[in-house]
């Protein structure tokens, strides 16, 4: 639809990749993507109609028919053609209609975990084990934070034993890198590797079809957060 | 004639409601749904003035960013409006002809795999 004057290959100029940051709200999101690219703006008005119903109470609203999301993205340039997206989910719990979209197609997931509030980042191991996209989990480690190990995080999110887990410092550029390339080395090292092309919405690094419907998983009929699966079993 | 009057900042949001821009649509043209990642670029012969005049201008815009390769994403940043609006518009614009989505690279495991490793170098050497 709508290549019928594509301009060849030349889609190869720009090669995007996207990473998405995922946890609670007021985890750090927002402070690590800034930590390490060019923070740019986006908006997103979306119909309550399509995306609303079980997630927000519209009792008493119904003249209400669109929702706003303000949220940021960062961007890092590699190089001639590759250009890094960081995309953070919205936190609250309404604005699961959005993680669809944000996960659509990603390389993979960091969720950012507060040790104060470990819990919320159930939601985000839940959503990628589900959706087999590839994460890693980042503590962020707060001043004022109880002093965890790592192994007591991966305990009480019951974390596949592949799944790498590590402190971080959101504020730190270099510790965000940490983060990022421990995403990527571990989205390599669980490459299929066979040649098949990998799933839609699995850890893609580029779809078969760019448009279209029938190309997503429907990013406004994303599950409420109170219909995401429990966890898969650990270890399996 | 601006277009984006605010009332007090940011927060008070536009006067005009993003969907006036999309003649109240809230879904695109053919169910085209872009990805954020999709690339985007100008395509067919260059508009001439009466095309152009048929446009809103928040479409010339779309077009004039287009110029060069983009993502949704960065379109819809650039534009300043929600991202379900430049959806609509876009896919107004691929329909027409004028705004076409660039092919993406393989997904065949050599190429996924020297594209892992080139995040990974370029990670590295930020």
């Amino acid at each position: 639809m709508g290549s019928a004057r594509s301009k060849g290959q030349s889609g190869s100029q720009l090669v995007p990749i996207k990473i998405v940051v995922a946890g609670g709200f007021g985890v750090g999101k927002t402070t690590l993507v800034s930590s390490i690219s060019e923070i740019r703006p986006l908006r997103t008005e979306e119909s309550l109609t399509q995306v609303g119903v079980g997630v927000d109470d519209l009792t008493g609203v119904a003249e209400k028919t669109t929702t706003t999301v303000a949220m940021d993205f960062g961007r890092i340039s590699m190089g001639a053609r590759l250009v890094l997206y960081l995309f953070g989910t919205p936190g609250q719990d309404r604005f699961w209609f959005m993680w669809d979209d944000l996960s659509y197609g990603a390389l993979g997931a960091v969720i950012l975990a507060d040790t104060r509030r470990l819990s919320d980042c159930f939601p985000s191991v839940d959503y990628f084990e589900r959706r087999q996209l590839p994460f890693i989990v980042a503590v962020n480690v707060f001043d004022d934070a109880p002093d965890y190990d790592v192994e007591d995080v991966r305990i009480a999110l019951d974390l596949d034993p592949a799944v790498p887990a590590l402190l971080c410092d959101a504020r730190q550029r270099s510790s965000v890198k940490e983060v990022l390339v421990t995403l990527v080395q571990h989205v390599l090292a669980a490459d299929p590797g066979d040649g098949r092309p990998v799933p839609s919405g699995q850890g893609g690094l580029g779809q078969p079809g760019p448009v279209g419907r029938a190309t997503l998983s429907g990013p406004w009929r994303a599950p409420p957060a109170h219909e995401v699966a429990p966890p898969a079993v650990a270890g399996s | 004639m601006p277009r984006y009057d605010r009332w007090t900042d940011q927060e008070a949001g536009p006067v005009v409601r993003p969907y006036a821009l999309t003649g109240g649509r809230t879904e695109p043209a053919g169910d085209m749904v872009l990805d954020l990642m999709a690339v985007i670029a100008t395509a067919g012969p260059v508009p001439g003035p009466a095309e152009l005049a048929k446009l809103s201008p928040e479409q010339r815009k779309l077009l004039g960013l287009c110029r060069t390769p983009v993502t949704v994403a960065d379109s819809a940043a650039d534009m300043d409006l929600p991202l379900g609006v430049v959806r609509v518009l876009l896919a107004d614009l691929i329909q027409q002809g004028m705004i076409t989505v660039l092919p993406r690279q393989s997904t065949r495991r050599q190429a996924r795999t020297d594209l892992l490793k080139e995040v990974l170098d370029g990670l590295r050497s930020l």
